[in-house]
């Protein structure tokens, strides 16, 4: 069994475009589920996108540990050989949180009052899956000049000239 | 010891052989049969009437032989009196590590006059010694004088060796007996729990119409199963589920939990409930698709209650 590449976390080609259609997709989520807080965070433990309220004041121990859970369940769903696999942790008066694989490279995690029902919840999540796949299948086949050409960044050259001429101003 | 003695022991037999022929009964026989013998022969090699033999710091001889009844006609008293005698004259040999006869001794006249009445002239004691140390006493009472040499005590003390090794060997013996027989209780304790774990498992199985139930410990150790024997490495499972749990756990706590204590991690085809047992174990309840899967949860919270009675009661068996 080996690790998926850190694709999402690293992947230098999700546009500010991209991250904005995941936003959205995030957000009507949110809107149909009716839950609390829709995280999306990639398999090395980097925050992708957020919706809804905090559903912890230490959201960077909580992100680690949904990163060691994810990695737990895929192995877990690689030793049932089910290609889609999810998590459902009780939380009492907290309700549930949910996580859903998201690819192979990362990890939706939703947290839910027991007043939603989770088969409703788990039927609009796989649609926004199948929607954030889409945008980082995009990604991925996205070369790096036509990512460049997509961003319409232009700085880069007019930056080098303006500390090449600083520098040779100061030393000569 | 005066050497004046007259009586040649063993009509020529070798004390060293008699001995080597003693010793090897030592793992043949009890250690009560074995003293036994060794008393017996030694009292015939020696021509004594009585013999008795002591072990240790105790006052009671651990073997005796009273080859011609001598002591058959004694009243009471005169018992007492020669008893009293002869753990004295014991006492003595082991305390001053040398040979003594029961004459040297004071306060033995009524001792000595009881063992003449039975036409008994005299006690001797010898030191059976370990490393040197006297561990012991052979007391032999004979109407003739007794002869002992400088070879017969290092005999002795061969034999001292023996007696010492068959009494810890006894003694370890009867330790082990009772720890089996303690930790025989035990098992039938821990087997008769884990029959009725079994049990519980099979009835959440019948209910739920699981492919497998498990039972493991937090710490991902193997308990109990039933169901069928899994296409995969079962305890890379286990590891999984019990380090899926704890993360999981933890994150319940991060968003406000405290008290639930279940994990469903949902597949295609397959779907494995997770459910924390008396804070010391997970059922892990791997099942296919289910009508209505809230159902296995509250099975499986029903059975959780009744196995942690289980381990409850097991926790209380401490095998070693």
């Amino acid at each position: 069994m080996q690790a998926a590449g850190p694709k999402v976390g690293t992947n230098r080609f999700l546009l500010k475009k991209d991250t904005h259609q995941i936003g959205l997709i995030l957000g009507r989520f949110q809107e149909a589920s009716d839950c609390k807080t829709v995280l999306l965070i990639d398999e090395a433990g980097h925050l992708v996108s957020k919706k809804g309220q905090n559903p912890t004041r230490r959201e960077a121990t909580y992100i680690a540990l949904l990163a060691g859970t994810f990695q737990t369940t895929r192995r877990l769903s690689d030793l049932l050989a089910a290609s889609e696999f999810s998590s459902r942790v009780s939380c009492g008066e907290a309700g549930s949180l949910l996580m859903m694989q998201v690819g192979e490279t990362a990890l939706l995690a939703v947290t839910m009052s027991d007043d939603v029902p989770s088969s409703t919840v788990r039927t609009y999540a796989l649609e926004a899956i199948r929607r954030l796949e889409e945008v980082f299948k995009k990604a991925e086949a996205r070369s790096q000049e036509n990512a460049i050409a997509e961003s319409g960044w232009k700085g880069s050259d007019s930056f080098a000239n303006a500390v090449e001429q600083q520098l040779d101003a100061l030393f000569g | 010891m005066t050497e004046s003695t007259v009586k040649q022991p063993g009509q020529g037999v070798d004390l060293h052989r008699l001995i080597f022929d003693l010793t090897s009964r030592a793992t043949e026989v009890p250690f009560d049969q074995f003293v036994g013998e060794v008393v017996a022969k030694l009292a015939d090699f020696y021509g004594a009437s009585i013999g008795r033999i002591y072990l240790g710091n105790s006052q009671s001889p651990v073997g005796a032989v009273d080859r011609n009844d001598a002591m058959a006609g004694f009243d009471a008293q005169q018992n007492k009196a020669v008893a009293d005698a002869d753990a004295r004259l014991s006492f003595e040999v082991r305390k001053q590590n040398r040979p003594l006869k029961l004459s040297q001794l004071q306060q033995s006249s009524a001792a000595l006059g009881a063992l003449r009445t039975a036409n008994v002239g005299e006690g001797y004691g010898l030191p059976i010694t370990v490393h040197g140390k006297a561990k012991g006493a052979l007391c032999l009472y004979s109407s003739s004088p007794l002869k002992f040499t400088k070879d017969d005590l290092k005999s002795l003390q061969a034999l001292g060796n023996v007696l010492q090794g068959t009494v810890k060997q006894e003694d370890g013996s009867k330790r082990y007996l009772e720890d089996s027989r303690e930790n025989d209780k035990k098992l039938k304790h821990y087997k008769k729990h884990l029959q009725r774990i079994e049990q519980i498992l099979e009835e959440l199985r019948a209910l739920t119409m699981a492919r497998s139930i498990i039972l493991i410990e937090r710490t991902a150790e193997f308990i109990a199963k039933r169901g069928e024997d899994l296409p995969y490495d079962e305890s890379h499972l286990n590891v999984l589920l019990a380090g899926g749990y704890e993360s999981a756990k933890r994150l319940a706590g991060l968003v406000g939990s405290s008290d639930e204590r279940m994990v469903v991690h949902e597949g295609e085809e397959e779907s494995v409930l997770v459910k924390e047992v008396a804070d010391r174990a997970l059922l892990a309840i791997i099942y296919q698709d289910h009508d209505v899967p809230a159902l296995i949860a509250e099975w499986a919270n029903s059975a959780a209650d009744r196995l942690a009675e289980e381990l409850s009661a097991l926790g209380e068996v401490k095998l070693l």
